[in-house]
């Protein structure tokens, strides 16, 4: 007797069983399916998020410094074959017209933000110019591309030169809309491209510390978003000692945007963790439903002479032709599942992305872990099956399939070991993977303890006061080796996984959905004199802006912090990081142009972090945001000293906030009271939200009476961005109603397994005299109840996880749904109560006897 | 009927023809006893005694019948014989080795191509042909040539023509006589059977004790049959009668 022989005959057990090994096979196949299609809608959403987000950045990977560039930089390109790349400047500088404008009361000079550039330039998005000419053909010969703005402010027309530096360029173009120019609160200026010999020439390049250099970075075009992250990665690691160079992938374009991924990140490892248990509760139900119809025929061929290890090979070879239909059957609807939802959600997709028909990784990650979790799910009932005992052939009732608690608390303990580290696999976040693997542990013993409070329970008799078949229901909850534990606990772990998603899901789509605020502004205002700001305000109002906002600003320089002076603070820096010791902070932070603003009341998007607002009467207070605070190393306390115009100012830094930069709304890193800088020299930064096809006529009013604001016009961008978070939203709901979907069928399933044996005590009932509708109604309370502590346990669990989740993972605000393992309970309840009472009558229908002689 | 209810157990012949055959029997070798064997379940908080102190003596190619009313710890004494549960008190012994210090795997490579089965409930693989039911024995004891084997016996109980269907395509009867060719198919040593008849109909029950005596005489097995049918206990060569857990008689001789 040797393995082939057993094997043959595990094959032969399928024969005969077709209807339930269908069944069966479809329940590991839906696990299976889970596990693939949250792969591959993950990273095809990735994907996605990739194809759009790197356009916010003009490239896949950017690296930026106000430093010369490392020496080293050229060695560790050289080492990334396949990499484009374009060379990027950026500078603010006053350029000039060289002729008087058409009415000779315009300006003319202005500071403008210079950008030099590559002929590659944009790596990704798409620049629109007027006319429609590639840029490189426009910036060749000392030819300049001017934003509009600009044109209008120095009367300056295609053709015309414009002074940029000691150089004169000619303006062949106007540039319309610029894929990477996101941070509009901090512009200083309208927009003028030069190409880099016209730049060379400029003799601009000796303003060094003004300059920010970029290196624009692109893959090959069929690269994925992990590639593009892992070579953002390997360049910041290679990069890390040597300067300050910046490193930025796609998800870093905006702040916005890097939240709202990172978080859709970490709801797409749950996601992938819920499809894992959900599989691995699938392959359990599925391996412990066949295992149990198969002991007969166990403990015959125990009789004829296998011994326990024979057993054991067939019933593992079983298992795994099981796990293997349903782990192909579950890939190949997996796959389908995910083809139908980008149908759905074509038109929400980015145009470009497609989702190949099988993209490798996912599946055969899904094949695998549907495997896996199989076999593991099955330990339990697999060992169980080999010690079936021959005497089992001889009686005349049928055995259920008896698990010792030591093989339960065993088998039990594997498996979570192999959850946590296959959770850890999948999510690549311990943290991640230790609270859903302890969430789930700690509801598990709950449900448990929960389980045996209600049999015991149900074991004291109960008052006759009550209904006969509420009372019959609780009997037969209360009998010895009740597998109502088992279902209990499969309901309970089933409600657990799927209601924690639900509820992280909603969390995240309502964040989503706030993260642009709906009347968020769309234009931005620059350089409104002090005394403009009123009529302004007036203009917009009256072409019917929305919420103009101003806010003033004062520029001035860093002088000393602490009382020590800064240029010593900076030489410190510059010593430390030669030496590669820490404190090598940065130089920008201390050497720019600082914009301070003031008013009594912070900004709408600012959170008060540490200290108290004006608490101090005697001296100059500001208010630093907590990063910038970081940067400059100052805490609460110190005393900042800032030079403006020549005239020193001593602050005191009194609190710290934090800025929600998302909104798009005016924000500063240093806010100081009132009454200090109120008569310093200052201009006004605005912001209104302009209606929908009037931005045009009211830029042109704007611009005929305040020709020296500029105006930026931030619809584009916002448009992108809201695209960006409803696609995100969007995905996140797919996966959602997936894991849900997968969910109920699995929960389907163990009621269904439980439902089989409660036909034969339908069939007794009825024989016993019971009227067809007291033992549906037996039956229907027995479920009920397990139905609602099932819900109760498991959705209390979820509501914890959820919390936990979304406080410490997605790094949300939120208190724990409270409501929801009640409406578990409810739901689940009434659910179970109507399967039950569906399976109970089916049987009914057939007289008592043929139930009764078939168990 | 006076002659023939001999019992078996030791008492003083009365006359000289039967201390004759007294001493006959007793040079055939006991293939299969046991000895005080006891065996209880749980009942809720207390124990029932099932079994209570049963000494016996299978012979070899003797067919012992035990007989009783159910509750009477018939199908309990079969179980122990057959090595698939373990006495509390008492052991049984196969060719005077004692089977106690066998222990579950042990058991099933004793029984394997030894022990033969025919079971009330039929007990057929019903993912298997009815020629696959009659090999699986053969197989799992490494027969030889043992498809020729189970063919041959499938003919001898009349169904040579249907052993390519299953189980559920058979009748109560046919399915019977299937699992009566698995059980000899392997010219196993022991039978035991349990209430073979019990969920046929009278004409398909005398079929099968036909077919089960045919068998039995070409093949010589030694079997112990539990029924509590008398038809089918007339058969045996001795009655056990069970009372309660406890023999209360043996009676019946021993055919040659």
């Amino acid at each position: 007797m040797n393995a082939a022989f057993l094997l043959r005959l595990a094959w032969r057990e399928g024969r005969g069983a077709r209807g339930r090994l269908t069944l069966l096979v479809l329940g590991i196949a839906v696990g299976v399916s889970a596990v693939v299609a949250v792969g591959a809608l993950g990273a095809g959403l990735r994907q996605g998020l990739f194809l759009e987000a790197r356009r916010l950045l003009a490239a896949d990977v950017a690296l930026s410094t106000r430093d010369p560039w490392p020496a080293e930089l050229d060695g560790i390109l050289a080492a990334e074959p396949d990499l484009r790349s374009a060379r990027v400047v950026e500078l603010p500088t006053v350029v000039a017209a060289k002729d008087a404008g058409s009415d000779g009361a315009a300006p003319s000079s202005r500071l403008v933000e210079l950008k030099v550039v590559e002929p590659a330039y944009p790596l990704r998005g798409d620049l629109k110019i007027d006319p429609p000419v590639a840029l490189e053909t426009l910036l060749a010969d000392g030819g300049a591309v001017i934003s509009p703005d600009l044109g209008q402010m120095l009367g300056l027309r295609l053709g015309d030169p414009i002074a940029v530096g000691t150089v004169d360029a000619t303006v062949r173009g106007f540039v319309l809309s610029e894929p990477d120019r996101t941070n509009f609160a901090l512009s200083l200026g309208p927009r003028v491209f030069v190409g880099h010999d016209t730049f060379a020439q400029s003799g601009l390049e000796q303003f060094g510390s003004r300059i920010e250099s970029k290196l624009l970075l692109a893959l090959p075009d069929g690269a994925t978003a992990d590639e593009a992250r892992a070579l953002g990665l390997r360049l910041r690691a290679a990069l890390a000692d040597l300067g300050r160079v910046r490193v930025n992938t796609w998800a870093d374009a905006q702040p916005s945007v890097r939240r709202g991924i990172e978080r859709v990140e970490s709801f797409l490892a749950l996601a992938a963790l819920l499809a894992l248990v959900l599989g691995a509760l699938a392959a359990a139900l599925a391996a412990r439903s066949w295992l149990e119809s198969r002991i007969d025929s166990i403990a015959l061929s125990k009789c004829l002479g296998l011994e326990r290890r024979h057993v054991l090979i067939s019933a593992v070879g079983q298992v795994l032709i099981l796990a293997l239909l349903g782990g192909l059957l579950g890939t190949v609807l997996g796959v389908l599942a995910v083809r139908v939802a980008v149908a759905s959600f074509r038109d929400l997709l980015p145009a470009g992305l497609s989702i190949p028909l099988i993209e490798p990784r996912p599946v055969l990650m899904g094949l695998a872990l549907g495997l896996g979790s199989a076999l593991v799910a099955a330990l339990g009932p697999l060992l169980a099956a080999t010690r079936v005992p021959p005497l089992a052939a001889l009686r005349r009732e049928s055995a259920p399939l008896v698990m010792p608690r030591g093989l339960v608390r065993g088998s039990a303990m594997v498996a979570l070991a192999a959850l946590f580290v296959a959770a850890w696999v999948q999510s690549s976040s311990v943290e991640l993977a230790a609270l859903f693997t302890g969430g789930l542990v700690l509801s598990a013993l709950v449900l448990a303890l929960a389980a045996r409070a209600v049999l015991s329970l149900a074991r004291r008799a109960p008052p006759r006061a009550l209904p006969a078949p509420l009372r019959w229901g609780l009997a037969s909850l209360a009998r010895p080796e009740n597998p109502a534990r088992g279902a209990l606990l499969a309901l309970g772990i089933g409600v657990f996984a799927v209601l924690s998603l639900v509820l992280v899901e909603r969390r995240l789509l309502n964040e989503l959905a706030n993260a642009l605020p709906v009347d968020a502004p769309n234009a931005f205002m620059l350089d409104v004199q002090r005394d403009q700001w009123p009529a302004l305000e007036q203009l917009l109002l009256g072409a019917g802006a929305v919420r103009p906002q101003s806010a003033p600003m004062v520029v001035g320089r860093l002088r000393a912090i602490d009382g020590r002076d800064v240029r010593t603070i900076l030489a410190e820096r510059r010593d430390a990081r030669r030496e590669g010791r820490e404190g090598g902070g940065g130089r920008w932070v201390l050497t720019r142009e600082q914009r301070l603003t003031f008013g009594p009341n912070l900004q709408a998007d600012n959170v008060l972090l540490r200290g108290a607002l004006w608490a101090d009467p005697e001296r100059a207070e500001v208010s630093v945001e907590e990063e910038y605070a970081e940067d400059l190393e100052v805490d609460l306390g110190s005393v900042i000293v800032v030079d403006v115009q020549g005239v020193p100012i001593e602050l005191v830094v009194t609190s710290i906030r934090s800025v929600r930069w998302e909104s798009l709304a005016i924000n500063f890193f240093m806010h100081v009271e009132p009454g200090v800088l109120d008569n310093a020299p200052q201009v006004r930064v605005a912001t209104a939200r302009l209606p929908k096809g009037q931005a045009g006529a009211i830029q042109n009013e704007l611009r005929a009476a305040f020709p020296n604001v500029t105006l930026i016009d931030v619809d584009e961008l916002r448009e992108k961005l809201a695209v960006l978070f409803a696609r995100l939203a969007s995905g996140v709901e797919a996966l959602g109603l997936l894991c849900v979907a997968a969910g109920v069928l699995v929960l389907a399933a163990a009621m269904a397994a439980a439902g089989r044996e409660r036909r034969r005590e339908a069939g007794l009932l009825r024989a016993l005299g019971a009227g067809r509708w007291s033992a549906l109604a037996s039956l229907a309370s027995e479920y009920a109840l397990l139905g609602a502590v099932a819900g109760l346990v498991g959705g209390g669990g979820a509501a914890v996880l959820a919390y936990a989740l979304v406080t410490r993972i997605l790094e949300l605000e939120g208190g724990p749904a409270l409501l929801a393992p009640l409406a578990a309970a409810g739901l689940l309840g009434a659910l179970a109560a109507a399967a039950g009472s569906i399976a109970a009558a089916l049987a009914l229908r057939r007289p008592p006897a043929e139930v009764l002689q078939q168990g | 009927m006076a002659e023939k209810q001999e019992a078996s157990s030791p008492v003083a012949p009365r006359t000289a023809a039967h201390a004759a055959h007294a001493a006959s029997q007793s040079a055939v070798a006991v293939r299969l006893a046991c000895r005080g064997l006891s065996r209880s379940h749980k009942s809720g908080a207390s124990r029932l005694e099932v079994l209570s102190d049963v000494d016996l003596d299978v012979h070899a190619g003797e067919f012992v019948a035990i007989v009783g009313p159910s509750g009477s710890g018939k199908s309990t004494l079969l179980a122990l014989l057959a090595g698939l549960d373990r006495p509390d008190r008492g052991e049984v012994l196969w060719d005077g080795q004692s089977l106690a210090g066998l222990d579950e795997d042990g058991l099933a490579r004793w029984r394997r191509g030894r022990v033969g089965f025919v079971f009330q409930s039929f007990q057929l693989f019903g993912h298997l042909t009815a020629r696959e039911n009659v090999l699986l024995p053969l197989d799992i004891a490494g027969v030889d040539a043992a498809p020729t084997r189970a063919d041959k016996l499938l003919k001898e109980v009349g169904l040579g023509a249907r052993g390519h269907h299953y189980p559920s395509q058979l009748s109560g009867g046919e399915q019977q006589r299937v699992a009566l060719a698995r059980a000899f198919a392997g010219a196993p040593q022991l039978l035991l059977a349990d209430e073979p008849t019990g969920n046929l109909d009278p004409a398909n029950g005398r079929a099968i004790l036909e077919q089960f005596a045919r068998l039995r005489a070409e093949y010589g097995t030694t079997v112990v049959l539990v029924t509590h049918d008398r038809d089918v206990a007339a058969l045996a060569d001795r009655r056990v009668h069970l009372e309660a857990g406890r023999v209360v008689r043996i009676e019946g001789h021993r055919a040659p």
